[in-house]
Parts: structure tokens; sequence; C-alpha cells
């Protein structure tokens, strides 16, 4: 199954949610692309809701870093939200559950980036 | 700043090695050509990195005495280097420890996000970047205020920083500001 990945935003978050395979191809540079578009559009608070990923390889893994350190160049940040066991494993395996932000709630997942959510909700009640 | 790398805290050194070993994770950029013969130029992590060498996760196939050329961006270090180990991770991953040549010593002095590390963990737990201190989930948990990183929520002193160390309230050193 080809990796789908829906786009949506809340509050000054882009939520990517990832259905089907992170594999070696048009998955992977799939995701990679569809980041680094959100990082050159000026997006720095990115998170990738990995519930219906059911399978990642190395070069699946090799996308994660590299949106991660794209996002860290740009004072950006990707967080991970609802890793199946599978995915978590493979991270664990890696050791890279610690270079990111894994997290099981998208509103934890949200108020991790900080304060900037916050001063996003107050100018939108201004307005 | 310059001696971060070189710094040797008593009793971190283990398994007969002369330096210490930091597990943090640098963006790098490794190229090379591959066992395959095949011309690689791949963007990983580090999982850890001493003056002298660093262990990056890599998908391409190597072999012990391969040379490559590593690139640490943020550090603005550039070096070739020869591979001394490979450890396969399974799905088709591996650490791939790599020595860095005479003329290359890796120094994160340059670097404009700086890891708390943790002496008793023997890992990261956090990092100061423009000012702000996140944790180990890139949350934004403290700031930095003179010498002391003070949490956000609280206004309470989390630790202070005293030249490449970090220390507690009641100053006892916990650790390196690498």
């Amino acid at each position: 199954m080809a990796l789908e990945i829906t786009r949506s935003k809340i509050d000054s978050v882009t939520l990517l949610i990832l259905k089907g395979r992170i594999v070696a191809g048009t998955d992977s540079e799939l995701l990679n692309d569809q980041v680094l578009e959100l990082l050159e559009a000026g997006e720095t608070r990115i998170i990738l809701d990995l519930a219906q990923v059911t399978f990642i390889d190395s070069t699946g893994i090799g996308t994660l870093i590299r949106v991660h350190t794209a996002a860290m160049r740009k004072s950006a940040a990707v967080k991970l939200l609802h890793l199946t066991k599978r995915v978590y494993d493979v991270l664990q395996i890696t050791r890279l559950s610690s270079v990111f932000g894994i997290y099981d709630d998208l509103q934890k997942a949200a108020a991790s980036f900080g304060g900037a959510t916050e001063e996003t909700d107050a100018s939108a009640s201004d307005a | 700043m310059s001696a971060y790398l070189n710094e040797e805290p008593e009793g971190q050194l283990d398994h007969g090695r002369k330096e210490l070993r930091w597990n943090i994770p640098i963006p790098v950029r490794v190229k090379g050509t591959a066992s395959d013969g095949k011309e690689f130029d791949e963007e990983s992590i580090t999982a850890d990195a001493s003056p002298s060498g660093m262990c990056v996760l890599l998908t391409v196939p190597l072999l012990r005495g391969d040379r490559v050329t590593v690139i640490a961006s943020e550090e603005g270090f550039e070096s070739p280097a020869t591979v001394t180990e490979v450890s396969p991770l399974g799905l088709n991953m591996n650490r791939v420890r790599v020595r860095f040549a005479a003329s290359g010593k890796f120094s994160r002095a340059s670097a404009a996000r700086k890891y708390i590390y943790d002496y008793s963990s023997d890992n990261w737990i956090g990092y100061i970047f423009e000012g702000i201190y996140y944790n180990s989930k890139h949350e934004p948990f403290g700031k930095l205020e003179g010498n002391r990183v003070v949490a956000v929520d609280s206004g309470n002193t989390l630790f202070t920083i005293r030249g490449e160390r970090f220390y507690d309230l009641r100053g006892h050193c916990l650790g390196h500001v690498i």
C-alpha cells in the first residue's frame, strides 16, 4: 500500500497523518518532500501521526532522520505521534527514540512546542 | 568552550578507551564509496561522538577499512575518516564507527546547540539553543538567565552553568555542557 499523507493545521502546528508504509522509493520521497515543503514555507511545528504506519524500513528511518535534521537547521521541530509498537521498536533498536519527541496524545504533542501556540491563540481571540 | 570534548571527567571512561564518547545526536553527512562500489552521500545522525571519531547510523553497506568523508555542518567540521567497526542493527541499517584522519579533531565549540550531558546517566538530558533550554523531548522547559537555567513555568533555578559544566543548586557538578 502506497503511503498516503493527509495534512491539517491546528493553530500553529501542522499535522501530517501518514497511512501505509514508509519504505525506500516514492513513499519516503513523498514524506521527505512534504516536510521540506512545509519547512520552506516557514512552518516550524510539525507533527507526524504514525498510527496507521504499518512498516518502516531503513530508508524510512533515514527519511525521519533527514526531516528531523532539516527541521533542526531551520529552528523547527518534527515530533512523532501515535507510534505503533512495531515502529517504536524500530526506533528503540536504532536508539532514535531519544532523538525524536514521541507522544501518544495530540494535544500534548502540540503543547510540547511551547509558548508560541498560546500566542497564536491569543492573537486569534483578539481578532 | 574549545575543550568540551577534551575534558575527561574522572570515572567516565571504560572499555580501555583513551577519550570520552558523548552519546549525542549530531546531524552529519557521510559520503564516500560503499563496499558495493557505489558512491553514496547519506545524511544521518550520530549515536556517539568523540574528538577522534563517531558512530553513525547508516544504510549503506560499508566494511572495516573503507574510507569516507564526514561532514558536521553545525560544527563546521569536515574530515576524511576510516571505518573501524560496522554493527548491523537489522532493518538494513548499520551502526558505523569511524575514526577521523590525524588532521581531523571534532569539536562542538562552534555549535549553536549546546547539550546538557549528565554524567550519571551518560546521556544528554536536554540542550540550550538561542537562550532556551529544551528537555530530552525537545520541549522548551527553561531559559538561560545569566549562568542559571530557570524553569519556564515556576521560574525556579534548575541548574547553573560555569564554564563547560553544569551544577545543581548545592554546587555539585552534574555533567558537561557540550
